[in-house]
């Protein structure tokens, strides 16, 4: 299939990454791959990251194509430090089970409303980083679309993450005790007021 | 398991009963180390793979020649399987045109560093990237600093602003300063130009996907400091399953560091890993070539899945 611009009856993809870097990144790359197999593409970023491209890549950067648009949604957190480039992860991850659907929810109301007034094709399939799947697989239902779960890691990885539960069934995680390993170890993870977040939620 | 842990046997407790992969063990999983069973990443990541059964399909980025083993396994859980990748190696296949312009990064990139390579021999640099998350110690920085250096081979390192707690970063800059031949600093970069430059012998990673399957693509070896996540599991495999990299002890002293660069830019390990590396890229491109097993893979994932309901 080639893509054509203009063609409002084209299947149209919502692409949406967890908000962190590598996932963007890998996230972009599968949407120029489907656009190229002549989808009409809305990638979805938190206005945070939208941010933080338009100061690295110039205020024109995410102004796309025509059937390659970004859109944006809340992140629900407080406002950063105008010089911060990343967030904290766990207010992070909070928010997305919290506020993600109702934010998504109102973007797909936003875009069914463009698809009636003829300036985009109505959605028709939503492509979620596998880490969303707590909203996205029911606001991909609720609109009756397929919904896939993109996973930006390798095999071994995706299969290391699906594998928490039952170790944690066999009782091999969490660690029972209290961890006295070197600190070298645990400073690996953040600045001082983060280090008791970094030791648990990164603990390698 | 009740553990008192003082000594970190508990993490070499072999894992064998997971469909599609053998020989790891319990360090090489996400939270290997966590002992709070209501740590809120645990349970979110947890819970978001597990949800992500009930999706239509999953995508995995990888070919299916890297993991054909794992990739079984992820189908016997679940319900469709698409491994698409490298995805770089299947842009490369397509005329990019206006999509050129959407660039990737969240930070300001410096092209200056490819000059510099231009300018070193083929193969001789080891370039030098922790990722956009990692936060290291000064004590860290300078260990790897005097490893590097004390190799005498000439190195690119990507310090960001952000990579180190503290003010390393003037450390880092009057390091460089002095280094000037062997040394090049910079912020941020277009890694997939870097890896794929001539000048470039040797990845130092934190063995995040991205960094570690654009290396791999480009055909250079590694060497793996990894950090959380799933990046303890890529290394394993990268070191273990594809030959393709060694493993730099968590806590980095710099006469390992120069021993592993040395090791890989002069010893006969490196001769052997850069030709493994070599065969992998052959492979990563045919799957991504017209009839290869990642461009199938894409085709039917639209086919199957994302057309679905036309």
């Amino acid at each position: 299939m080639e893509s054509k611009t203009g063609a409002y009856n084209r299947p149209h993809a919502v692409v949406i990454p967890i908000p962190f870097q590598s996932h963007i990144k890998a996230m972009l790359k599968l949407a120029k791959l489907l656009h190229h197999k002549g989808f009409y593409i809305t990638f979805v970023n938190t206005e945070f990251n939208h941010n933080l491209f338009l100061r690295s890549r110039g205020p024109r950067s995410l102004d796309g194509l025509p059937d390659f648009r970004f859109e944006t949604i809340p992140d629900g957190l407080p406002p950063s430090d105008v010089e911060a480039m990343t967030q904290d992860e766990a207010s992070l991850f909070n928010s997305i089970t919290k506020n993600f659907l109702a934010f998504f929810q109102h973007l797909l109301a936003k875009l069914r409303k463009n698809s009636l007034s003829s300036n985009s094709p109505s959605v028709t399939c939503i492509v979620s980083d596998g880490f969303m799947s707590s909203f996205t697989i029911k606001a991909a239902e609720e609109i009756g679309v397929p919904v896939v779960m993109s996973f930006t890691m390798s095999a071994c990885g995706v299969m290391a993450f699906k594998q928490l539960n039952t170790l944690r069934v066999k009782g091999l995680t969490p660690l029972k005790g209290t961890y006295f390993a070197a600190e070298n170890v645990f400073l690996n993870w953040g600045a001082c007021s983060k280090l008791q977040f970094h030791v648990s939620f990164y603990s390698r | 398991m009740c553990l008192s842990i003082a000594d970190e046997s508990y993490l070499h407790t072999t894992i064998d009963w997971i469909p599609g992969m053998k020989d790891t063990c319990l360090m090489d999983f996400p939270f290997a180390r966590n002992t709070n069973p209501d740590n809120y990443a645990f349970r979110f990541l947890m819970d978001s793979v597990e949800g992500a059964v009930r999706a239509s399909a999953i995508i995995v980025h990888t070919f299916d020649a890297l993991e054909p083993d794992v990739l079984d396994g992820l189908s016997s859980i679940f319900p469709h399987v698409y491994a698409i990748g490298p995805y770089q190696l299947l842009l490369n296949q397509i005329p990019e045109d206006g999509l050129k312009s959407i660039g990737y990064s969240l930070r300001k990139e410096e092209g200056d560093c490819l000059q510099w390579l231009d300018t070193k021999e083929p193969k001789s640099v080891v370039y030098v990237n922790f990722g956009s998350l990692i936060v290291i110690k000064a004590e860290q920085l300078v260990e790897f600093a005097m490893g590097l250096a004390n190799s005498k081979h000439p190195f690119l390192w990507i310090i960001r602003s952000d990579l180190v707690i503290g003010d390393a970063a003037i450390l880092a800059s009057e390091f460089a300063e002095k280094n000037q031949e062997q040394c090049y600093i910079a912020s941020w970069c277009q890694q997939e130009e870097v890896l794929n430059h001539p000048s470039v012998g040797v990845f130092l990673t934190h063995s995040g996907w991205n960094s570690t399957i654009e290396s791999l693509a480009a055909g250079v070896p590694m060497i793996c400091w990894p950090f959380f996540a799933d990046q303890p599991m890529n290394c394993r495999y990268t070191c273990k399953e594809w030959g393709i990299g060694m493993k730099i002890d968590d806590i980095v002293k710099r006469e390992e560091v120069e021993k592993l660069v040395r090791e890989l830019m002069e010893g006969e390990k490196g001769v052997k890993m850069r030709e493994k590396a070599t065969d992998w890229k052959k492979l990563a491109e045919e799957a991504a070539g017209p009839d290869g097993s990642s461009s199938i893979s894409i085709e039917k994932l639209v086919n199957e899945v994302l057309l679905s309901n036309n």
